[in-house]
């Protein structure tokens, strides 16, 4: 990033700048397919949700009615007006709940495998296997890996079954009618899923850490967990926050995964079992929007909010990088204007 | 650095030799974590329903061609092939990706190359939306999707990959890197044109990145399961990952080796292919995180 | 140069795929998206298949595998979409296909020109055909779909559906359909949707289990047994007992719904005021799932999870397995296995009830009347041709008069299914579901009978709470139908 405006104002001499004005023009040329696009198939849409959940879409017997309520979608979705229930929080509790009891074990497990494939003084010969092996599940389609797990621990399945014939669980165990199994299952499926790219990401961070660091560290004396607190984990920071905020944003638009681990024999109602325990935000849409238009996008535009909330502070730390590199290479760039004027 | 190594080696004692063991007997229980449910999935393809609700088991049986035949008879039921599923994904994850990674690349080099007026405030829009996700938008898009009559087909699944901000993020990145300023200063006194300068030199140059970025866009298209659900419905345009949810149906669950060797089909391609570019993928992917 | 053919052949696997992409306007019509989109089980298919192969052969290297690989046959649509006066049927089983081949014996001219809709699944039914029928251009636009019990009433209750009367069927041509059929498939007394099956309920005992475990395979003792709730209460806890909890009676509370909500409920989910409604016998149903959970006497399956499909099949010893399933004549030859065949006793529950049923109704915009006429009257009235359909496929057809021949001339099925010391599958369902009461039907049936009331069952069995297990259902329904009051 920082080559960038260095090399702007070394290669651009004073006669040259006139025609690359004129070739600026293209820059507009190149980058209108992606607005273009984006303005139709994503900003339109969006605004469109907007406005729909404004009214009250209804569609009985294959009969839509459409009337403007305001905010009454958000009323009811929230649980505001009296009979209603706030299903949209408690299904928002239910995505929060599965995201974090994936995602704190899943930070500790990464740095862990991180730290120890990094580790140049505890060289591991089969480094490159092991991150192939463990980045594997993150790639297999995920609807397939939900059903898997969920054949594998039905209560009469392999799994279960051996469990039981061991005396390890009790005969009337069944994951699929417990809130806690199921929601630590498809937790667990998660952390499975995501911690082997969590570890790739957390080795790129390591390895652009200075060596020197390492060495001065090495001459002061310190053991390796201290070098590990003070200065890979602090210089780690960009890369945490990073790997946190995607892990938000996935995390908060679950859908491939618990929309079919526990939903069987359920009539297609997008019902996470046991007693809609499992349902996440987005099966609530897919419950909600051929039947009632409306509230589904109200519960859109509220799951729009949160995402903008995060990805605003994201873009603002990033920012605040981006500018304090900026103020890093406009030092540089001075610096060798200056030695060529000297 | 060499050298350090060596007289470190050297000096390695037992506790150092405790330490490595400890490591590799943890990561490669976890490697073992990571494949065993899909070595228990090829397994149960294989054995009887009775056999797979009787127990785990780690040893191939011998029902391989019963459950197959099972398995046809109950996806001739449904409507669509598993193979017929895969032929659409691909006509949709295809497009998807050469579209991505190609029109990613000429957004990311405008931005990179030109100064315009508004760039910044473009550059900022790109990185502003990378995080909204399309769940957010889908009531308004399907809406707006019947409206252009454009339900039910392929177009509402591919067109989006012209606007994919992560992919425009990531090229960016490595443009800074990869292209100095002189080689498109230097094509320009040749007389070449803009568009042809993009695709016949940077195009060339960018091969590495978009290589990846294809992977990941491809799998990204291939296993989306949200959007597909939302817009196709003639059953003969359903995708992967719809077969997939169409496993849950009553056809299928009669039989657990019905069930397993269903899932192994679906599995088998990404599986296959991940290990032949497993490579490049967990490269792909260290690139891809935030590099300071 | 390599690199040329490589991008062109991108760009060729781009153009094609988008092509084959459906989309709706004819002038793309290529050759490659005619391909894709008549892809079918028909000979027409096997010419498609193979342009395809050849067009996919010359654009990029995996396509030709793939196309390889996709010669096993596909029977999403069945005949050609694209013929002039093609006649579409949707359903989504391979349910209506037998009676096609039926009506292709019957009637070679419209039995020709059928093209079968399979849509894969009740679950995705209703989702796939309310999108196409706002659109009667679409070529695969249904002129005749096929309904099930329960969401019959959300079409026949819509303006999507043309009645009997418009097709020039008169009660005449139904007299011989049971008036609970009827009544399922009418909207204040026009009758739009035409039943071809009956549904009257029982249940199925596995004989081999029952010797063991109930010490009799004697229908009669079997019926004693099964004749009130107590008595099966007794049976459960017997059979627990002697098997240790390896062999339960029922496999889940779960499979005796159909008999509480199509047998002895009184109102239906809500009232005319559309206000929700616990009917008591709904409650008495919890009362009743809550003792077998807190005595675990069943295995608390769903019905049709991966489960309750296994323990069809379980031999007692060293899997788990039940004796006894809710039944009903498409029951028997659709899901029953292997296991039970020879094996299978049929008995009535506590009270008689129905469970399902297929029918036909016509679309509003449907291309040929006439066509969807003959085909309803023939399938759903014609009693010499329901009599066939039963001997091809072990359906229990909607018609008094062919059952009665079926029954006096003991004409023999082609289902190799049989019950134990063939006990005759038909004569034992003509005497039931007299008096069936569908006026407790509603449009969202399907919905709430198999998600949002088993979920307040089974909160009810965990929790002890019936109030709010109650409310809770109440609410959820309001919540999915929010033009429902939840009181």
């Amino acid at each position: 990033m920082q080559d960038e405006k260095s090399t702007n104002t070394r290669t651009s001499p004073s006669q040259k700048k006139k025609k690359s004005v004129q070739y600026n023009k293209y820059g507009y040329m190149f980058i209108a397919p992606f607005f273009i696009v984006y303005l139709v198939f994503s900003l339109y849409p969006l605004l469109n949700t907007f406005y729909y959940s404004t009214f009250s879409i209804v569609t009985r017997n294959l009969r839509t009615t459409t009337e403007f309520t305001g905010l009454g979608n958000y009323i009811s979705v929230l649980g505001l007006a009296s009979g209603e229930k706030a299903y949209f929080l408690t299904y928002l509790g239910n995505t929060v709940r599965i995201w974090l009891f994936n995602f704190v074990p899943q930070i500790l497990l990464s740095l862990l495998c991180a730290a120890w494939l990094t580790d140049n003084r505890t060289r591991l010969k089969l480094n490159g296997f092991y991150k192939i092996m463990v980045y594997m599940p993150n790639i297999i389609t995920a609807a397939s890996i939900s059903l898997l797990f969920c054949a594998l621990l039905s209560k009469y399945g392999p799994v279960m079954s051996t469990l039981r014939s061991w005396g390890w669980i009790g005969s009337a165990f069944d994951v699929m009618r417990s809130k806690w199994a199921t929601s630590i299952s498809i937790s667990g499926i998660l952390l499975w899923m995501w911690y082997g790219n969590t570890t790739l990401l957390l080795i790129a961070g390591m390895i652009g850490i200075s060596p020197q660091l390492y060495e001065a560290a090495d001459l002061d004396g310190a053991t390796g967990r201290q070098k590990f607190f003070k200065i890979t984990l602090p210089l780690l920071k960009p890369v945490l926050l990073y790997v946190l905020v995607t892990s938000v944003i996935g995390g908060l638009q679950l859908y491939d995964i618990p929309a079919l681990f526990n939903t069987a024999g359920q009539g297609g109602a997008y019902m996470g079992g046991p007693n809609d325990t499992s349902t996440t935000v987005t099966m609530y849409i897919m419950r909600l929007h051929n039947t009632d238009t409306g509230r589904a996008a109200a519960v859109s535009v509220l799951l729009f909010i949160i995402t903008l909330i995060i990805s605003l502070l994201f873009f603002r730390v990033f920012r605040d990088n981006d500018d304090a590199k900026l103020k890093k290479a406009e030092r540089s760039a001075r610096k060798s204007a200056g030695k060529r004027g000297a | 650095m060499s050298k350090a190594a060596k007289t470190k080696s050297v000096s390695e004692n037992s506790e150092e030799r405790r330490r490595r063991i400890f490591r590799n007997v943890i990561l490669i229980l976890l490697c073992i974590i990571s494949i065993l449910p899909f070595y228990m999935m090829f397994v149960n393809a294989t054995r009887t329903s009775n056999q797979i609700k009787a127990g785990v088991s780690l040893i191939f049986g011998a029902n391989l061609t019963e459950n197959f035949r099972n398995f046809q008879d109950a996806q001739a039921g449904l409507g669509i092939t598993a193979v017929r599923s895969m032929l659409n994904s691909f006509m949709v994850a295809v497009p998807f990706t050469v579209l991505s990674v190609y029109f990613s690349s000429l957004t990311a080099y405008g931005i990179h190359t030109y100064q315009f007026k508004g760039k910044k405030l473009a550059w900022g829009f790109i990185m502003g939306v990378m995080m909204v996700p399309t769940q957010v938008f889908a009531i308004g898009f399907y809406q707006f999707m019947i409206k252009l009559g454009l339900l039910d087909t392929y177009w509402p699944l591919i067109l989006p990959g012209i606007t994919t901000p992560t992919v425009v993020f990531f090229m960016k990145q490595y443009l800074e890197g990869a292209l100095p300023h002189e080689i498109v200063e230097a094509a320009r006194i040749d007389g070449c044109r803009e568009f042809r300068i993009f695709n016949e030199i940077v195009v060339p140059l960018m091969k590495p990145a978009i290589a990846t970025q294809a992977i990941f866009q491809f799998v990204a298209s291939w296993n989306n399961l949200f959007m597909p659900t939302l817009i196709i419905n003639t059953t003969s345009k359903k995708t992967l990952t719809m077969f997939v949810q169409m496993l849950t149906s009553e056809s299928f669950r009669t039989d657990y080796g019905v069930v397993f060797i269903g899932l192994a089909i679906t599995i088998l391609p990404m599986f296959i292919m991940y290990f032949i570019l497993s490579r490049f993928i967990v490269e792909g992917v260290s690139l891809g995180g935030v590099k300071e | 140069m390599k690199k040329k053919i490589l991008v062109s052949a991108l760009a060729l696997t781009t153009a094609l795929s988008m092509a084959a992409c459906g989309s709706s306007s004819a002038a793309t019509s290529t050759a490659a998206s005619a391909a894709a989109e008549t892809a079918a089980g028909s000979e027409t298919a096997e010419a498609a298949e193979s342009t395809a192969a050849e067009a996919a052969e010359s654009t990029a290297e995996e396509a030709p595998a793939e196309a390889a690989e996709d010669a096993i046959p596909e029977n999403e649509i069945s005949g050609n979409a694209d013929a002039e006066d093609a006649f579409v049927v949707w359903g989504w089983n391979t349910d209506f296909e037998t009676i096609k081949g039926l009506l292709e014996k019957e009637d070679p001219e419209i039995g020709k020109r059928l093209v079968l809709v399979n849509c894969g699944g009740s679950n995705f039914y209703q989702d796939k055909i309310d999108a196409i029928l706002d659109n009667p251009s679409d070529k695969l636009y249904p002129d005749l779909m096929l309904l099930e019990a329960g969401y019959v009433q959300k079409y026949v209750q819509s303006d999507y559906l043309l009645s009997l009367e418009d097709l020039g069927i008169t009660s005449a041509d139904t007299a011989n359909q049971f008036q609970y059929n009827i009544d399922l498939g009418s909207a204040d007394g026009v009758q739009k949707a035409s039943f071809w099956q009956a549904t009257p309920g029982s249940l199925t005992i596995r004989a081999d289990l029952a010797e063991k475990y109930l010490g009799t395979t004697d229908q009669a003792e079997l019926e004693q047994m099964f004749s009130s709730w107590d008595s099966i209460l007794e049976a459960s806890r017997k059979v627990n007992e002697a098997s240790e909890g390896k062999v339960k009676l029922f496999s889940g509370y779960d499979d005796l719904k159909y008999i509480f909500l199509n047998g002895s409920r009184t109102q239906g989910w809500y009232d005319e005021n559309d206000n929700i409604v616990m009917d008591p016998a709904m409650e008495e149903y919890m009362e009743y799932a809550k003792v077998l959970y807190d005595e675990d006497l069943t295995f608390n399956t769903t019905m049709w999870d991966t489960d309750w499909a296994a323990l069809k099949d379980g031999d007692g010893e060293t899997t788990e397995a039940c004796i006894a399933f809710c039944s009903c004549p498409w029951y028997t030859y659709w899901c029953l296995t292997d296991t039970w065949n020879a094996n299978t006793i049929l008995v009535d529950a506590p009270v008689q009830f129905y469970w399902g049923g297929t029918g036909l109704a016509a679309t509003k915009d449907c291309s040929d009347k006439e066509a969807a006429a003959q085909i309803i009257k023939t399938v759903t009235c014609d009693a010499d041709f329901m009599a066939k359909i039963y001997q091809a496929n072990g359906d229990y057809v909607n018609n008094s008069e062919a059952i009665k021949t079926v029954v006096d001339q003991s004409l023999a099925g082609t289902s190799a299914f049989t019950c134990f010391n063939d006990q005759n599958i038909y004569e034992f369902y003509s005497t039931r579901g007299e008096g069936i009461d569908v006026s407790l039907v509603r449009p969202e049936d399907a919905t709430i009978n198999e998600s949002l009331f088993p979920a307040a069952v089974t909160a009810y069995c965990e929790s002890g709470d019936m109030d709010k297990a109650v409310a809770d259902f109440k609410a959820q329904v309001h919540d999915t139908y929010s033009y429902l009051n939840a009181g």
